[in-house]
């Protein structure tokens, strides 16, 4: 089990996953395994719970699914970001750049 | 959200769905394992490890899932409601003409339903505004044999009413006389209801300022006291709270105002009595024991029933008490029966008639107008044959294409039902203005929640029909065979039977609306009896207290006066000017023929006149003198009588000399000094009862009304005429300004109104099935264009085509009209009560409506049977 300090802060799987698929679609799979080497282990998400969140995306409209072929040839469902999810992943990257920044000034000041 | 999320194409049972998505994912994360050098078996385990609780997160997945199907299949309903109304928009946007015709037909059936039933609504259904109205019931005497059905009632009955009947909680009588109140401005002629005590408990109407009267007011010694209504108080102390308190003068007697009553007052709409307006002041009045004693009948009567009685089991009490109190009081109340009536059937009683037949009228207009709608809809389905034969191919089932259908049915129904509300309420503001007093509104008009409600009715129904009429038949129709000649037929004979129908219920209306228009020019053409052009009224009132001799010598006066105005022909004054409302009327004999029972005494208007009465109204003289200076206040009794009296008694016979007996006042015998003509005194459409016209100098009446017959520009006289009145007397109120021409006029106003709203709406019928017969012509003839180019190569003549475009047309309206007369004949009967002068099989009206729908249908299909003639033969090879 991981430790405490690897676990992620309430509401940040939502922004990841989207970011994870603004570059290109990808199957569930996939964006457990570049979210595992991007955040290089620092991360770590128990990989069952990208799925329930990948169909609470697909609801809200941010995220689309489709099925397709794998690399090796199986069939595998894709999703992909959707104009609505861009303009959200947008919005939430700068709440998180502003939420970040006040929270550095705080704990990261000389005492 | 991009429709591809949503493709049916693609979407798998949702447990599957999770399922497939999570055996990829553990079998990619096995498989890198075993890459990585695990046994398989090991590789699972660590794979399944990772996954966490696969049951629960199964589950999880799966509700996520189902959420999000829900949420898209929402999402698509909505989508797919907004797309079919924006096709819909485009479907009426590409056709304005059309569109705009059918939602204005639509929109004036439904603006003129709710304008009428806005105003029904208002007038008979809203309860009088009394608490607990349903309790409160009119109580009359009626004589049966003579077919009174509400007479006032005696004192005499409604004192021992008040004290045997168990039906009842309380019981108030009251009369309503003409006063004259003085003080704080001009002298005010108003109308003074008297009433018994607990009026205002029995009626439960709060007081607006102060307090009602109270049991200590009806005292024998008590201050005189009054209550005045909201009107009354608005025009004489504009709304001033410090009314309460002050003393006033009403006829010489110095009262005070200790209330005042709201808008609406409690008037209750019995205004009628003797002497006409809803009254302006309440005053108590006691029950001296002397009447106990019968003599006249001029109260009336108002009685709260008692929790858990009926109105009928009220009546069955009172037939009861009938049968007592004819034996208490035989000679006074033989022939004589007491009734009982619900106050808002009283009060609905003279509008009930007019009303249903105008919401009648209305009604049938919308059923027109839903029908030409329908039909106009139908012709235009042949038109999107194609569009749907397309919509069909590309996969759209008849459920689809149905829910367009009614969406556009609903754009449609919709705009005309928010025209029509829009337009009704206008309509209903423009009208009630120049409605007569009873069938205006109790409150505000406007358009209550009711008519919303049947809007939406009306609106719903209009849907249903103009969405599933087309439906049907787009859903009958195989996309293959689209253009199948029996489909064709089959829509054509629907559209038959809808203008048929349409045409037939046109044909009800045009008569009844002939009808009406024959009585009111009947009524038009009645002699009143008097001459109505040319001739002025005023009235005026000496206060109750005034002596006689004062009464005698003001009159004399003022009528001597105003007869040597310039301008003047001839002067006089009466009692009741006739056709301007009820007047009193008493039982009468004559003195050389046998007493008739009591039961069988002829009623006779009684009018009392002074001066130039009968010259100046134009009644002519028939026998003997008018009255003159001889027949002063101590002379012997005279009387002038009418024709129909005169011949009542002694037919053939000269009248004069002769003595007659009138129950008014003393019973003194009255020697008749002349006759006149016969005068409609009250109702212009029957001459109801005999007249007996006493001397002003002999009676001492202090309400008169001056008439002066003054050439065509009389009215312009009024200025003088109130001057000299003045110069006689300044304390004298004047009122009831009039010419005669008005008055009559007045008297046949409701009637005339009437026929002019129904005529109206007949004609709108007429115009829409004259509609409906040129679009079914014209859709015979779009139909046909082959068929008729065929004939005309084959040698038919142009006069054969227009022939045979107009025979269908006219056989409808034919079959129509025979179907539309019986019905109107069956009909009839119910307007009787408001024809005159004429039958429901009146031929004129009848062949009117013949005429005119023949004409109407004739010319609706003459345009197209027009453009059938100028169909070229080659031309119509050409098609297809």
């Amino acid at each position: 089990m991981p430790d405490d300090h690897k676990d992620l802060i309430r509401g940040t799987l939502d922004p990841l996953i989207l970011k994870t698929l603004s570059a290109r679609p990808l199957h569930g799979y996939g964006i457990a395994r570049f979210l595992e080497q991007e955040s290089g282990d620092a991360l770590s998400i128990e990989e069952g719970s990208l799925y329930p969140a990948l169909y609470r995306l697909q609801s809200k409209g941010w995220i689309e699914a489709e099925w397709g072929r794998s690399e090796l040839g199986r069939r595998a469902k894709f999703y992909s970001l959707t104009a609505a999810g861009r303009g959200h992943l947008e919005r939430e990257t700068e709440r998180w750049r502003a939420f970040s920044r006040a929270v550095s000034t705080i704990l990261l000041a000389e005492a | 959200m991009g429709r591809k999320a949503r493709s049916p194409l693609w979407r798998l049972p949702v447990a599957e769905e999770v399922r497939e998505e999570l055996d990829f994912h553990l079998e990619m994360c096995t498989r890198e394992l075993i890459a990585e050098g695990w046994s398989e078996a090991e590789a699972q385990r660590r794979a399944g490890e990772r996954m966490g609780d696969l049951e629960a997160l199964g589950t999880a997945c799966r509700r996520a899932a189902r959420r999000r199907d829900r949420r898209f299949r929402f999402a698509d309903l909505a989508a797919e409601v907004t797309g079919d109304a924006r096709f819909a928009w485009r479907q009426w946007a590409r056709r304005p003409a059309f569109s705009a015709s059918l939602v204005l037909v639509l929109a004036l059936g439904i603006a003129a339903n709710v304008a009428a039933f806005s105003l029904v609504d208002r007038t008979l259904l809203v309860p009088p505004p009394y608490a607990d109205a349903g309790r409160l019931v009119t109580l009359w005497e009626a004589q049966p044999a003579a077919s009174k059905a509400k007479n006032v009632v005696s004192p005499a009955n409604f004192i021992a009413w008040s004290e045997e009947a168990r039906s009842f909680e309380a019981m108030t009588g009251f009369l309503t006389v003409d006063a004259t109140l003085a003080g704080d401005g001009e002298p005010l002629r108003t109308p003074l209801r008297y009433v018994t005590r607990g009026h205002f408990q029995i009626l439960e109407r709060p007081t607006a300022a102060g307090r009602p009267l109270g049991d200590g007011d009806f005292e024998p010694d008590a201050p005189g006291v009054v209550v005045i209504s909201d009107g009354l108080w608005q025009r004489r102390w504009a709304r001033s709270p410090e009314v309460v308190g002050r003393t006033v003068e009403i006829d010489g007697s110095e009262v005070e105002v200790v209330g005042v009553m709201p808008p609406g007052g409690l008037d209750m709409g019995l205004a009628f009595s003797p002497y006409g307006d809803a009254p302006d002041v309440w005053a108590p009045m006691a029950i001296p024991e002397a009447w106990r004693q019968p003599s006249g009948r001029w109260m009336m009567v108002v009685a709260r029933l008692a929790p858990g009685v009926t109105a009928a089991a009220a009546q069955t009490e009172m037939d009861g008490l009938g049968e007592r109190l004819r034996d208490r009081f035989p000679d006074f109340n033989e022939g004589w029966a007491f009734r009982v009536v619900p106050l808002t059937d009283h009060l609905a009683a003279d509008s009930r008639l007019p009303l249903l037949t105008l919401l009648g009228a209305v009604a049938l207009v919308l059923l027109i107008a839903g029908f030409n709608t329908a039909a106009l809809l139908l012709a235009r389905t042949a038109g999107r044959r194609d569009e749907v034969a397309v919509r069909r191919a590309l996969g759209a089932g008849p459920w689809r294409l149905a829910r367009q259908m009614l969406t556009e049915g609903a754009l449609l129904a919709s705009t005309a039902g928010a025209v029509g509300l829009l337009l009704g309420g206008f309509a209903l503001q423009l009208a009630v203005p120049l409605l007569p007093a009873h069938l205006a509104p109790r409150e505000a008009p406007g358009v209550g929640t009711e008519a919303l409600l049947l809007t939406a009715l009306l609106v719903l129904l209009a849907t249903l029909l103009f969405g599933l009429l087309p439906a049907a038949y787009a859903a009958r129709r195989r996309s293959g065979r689209a253009t199948g000649a029996g489909v064709v037929g089959r829509r054509r004979r629907l559209l038959a039977a809808f203008v048929f129908v349409e045409t037939a219920v046109a044909v009800v209306l045009l008569a009844g609306a002939g009808l009406l228009l024959r009585s009111t020019w009947n009524l038009l053409q009645v002699d009143p009896g008097f001459d109505r052009s040319g001739v002025a009224a005023l009235s005026t009132r000496l206060p109750n207290d005034a002596e006689p001799a004062r009464v005698d010598r003001t009159w004399g006066e003022i009528v001597e006066q105003v007869a040597a105005l310039p301008g003047v022909e001839h002067a006089g004054a009466v009692s009741n000017l006739p056709l301007a409302g009820a007047g009193p009327a008493t039982t009468y004999h004559a003195g050389d023929r046998p007493v008739p029972a009591s039961a069988d005494r002829p009623v006779a208007d009684v009018r009392v006149v002074r001066g130039d009465y009968f010259r100046a109204m134009g009644i002519p003289l028939v026998e003997g003198r008018d009255f003159d200076r001889r027949d002063a206040a101590d002379a012997p009794a005279v009387v002038v009588i009418d024709r129909a009296a005169a011949e009542r008694w002694w037919p053939g016979e000269s009248a004069l000399g002769r003595e007659i007996h009138v129950a008014w006042g003393d019973d003194r015998p009255r020697t008749v000094v002349g006759v006149v003509g016969s005068v409609h005194q009250v109702d212009l459409e029957a001459l109801a009862r005999d007249a007996v016209y006493l001397p002003h100098a002999q009676e001492g009446t202090r309400g008169m009304t001056l008439v002066v017959d003054g050439g065509p520009d009389a009215a312009a006289l009024l200025p003088a005429v109130r001057a000299r009145i003045a110069e006689v007397d300044p304390t004298l109120p004047l009122y009831d300004a009039a010419t005669l021409a008005g008055v009559v006029g007045e008297a046949s106003g409701e009637k005339r109104l009437l026929t002019a709203a129904v005529s109206l709406f007949a004609l709108l019928a007429l115009l829409l099935a004259a509609f409906g017969i040129f679009s079914i012509s014209a859709f015979a003839v779009a139909e046909r264009r082959r068929e008729i180019g065929l004939r005309m190569a084959l040698g038919a003549t142009r006069g054969e085509i227009v022939r045979s475009v107009l025979r269908p047309a006219a056989l409808l309206a034919a079959a129509a009209l025979a179907v539309g007369v019986g019905l109107a004949l069956a009909t009839a009967r119910w307007l009787e009560a408001l024809l005159f002068g004429v039958t429901a099989a009146d031929p004129w009206a009848i062949g009117g409506v013949v005429l005119a729908l023949a004409a109407g249908s004739l010319l609706a299909a003459w345009g197209p049977a027009r453009r059938a003639a100028a169909v070229a033969p080659v031309e119509a090879l050409r098609l297809e």
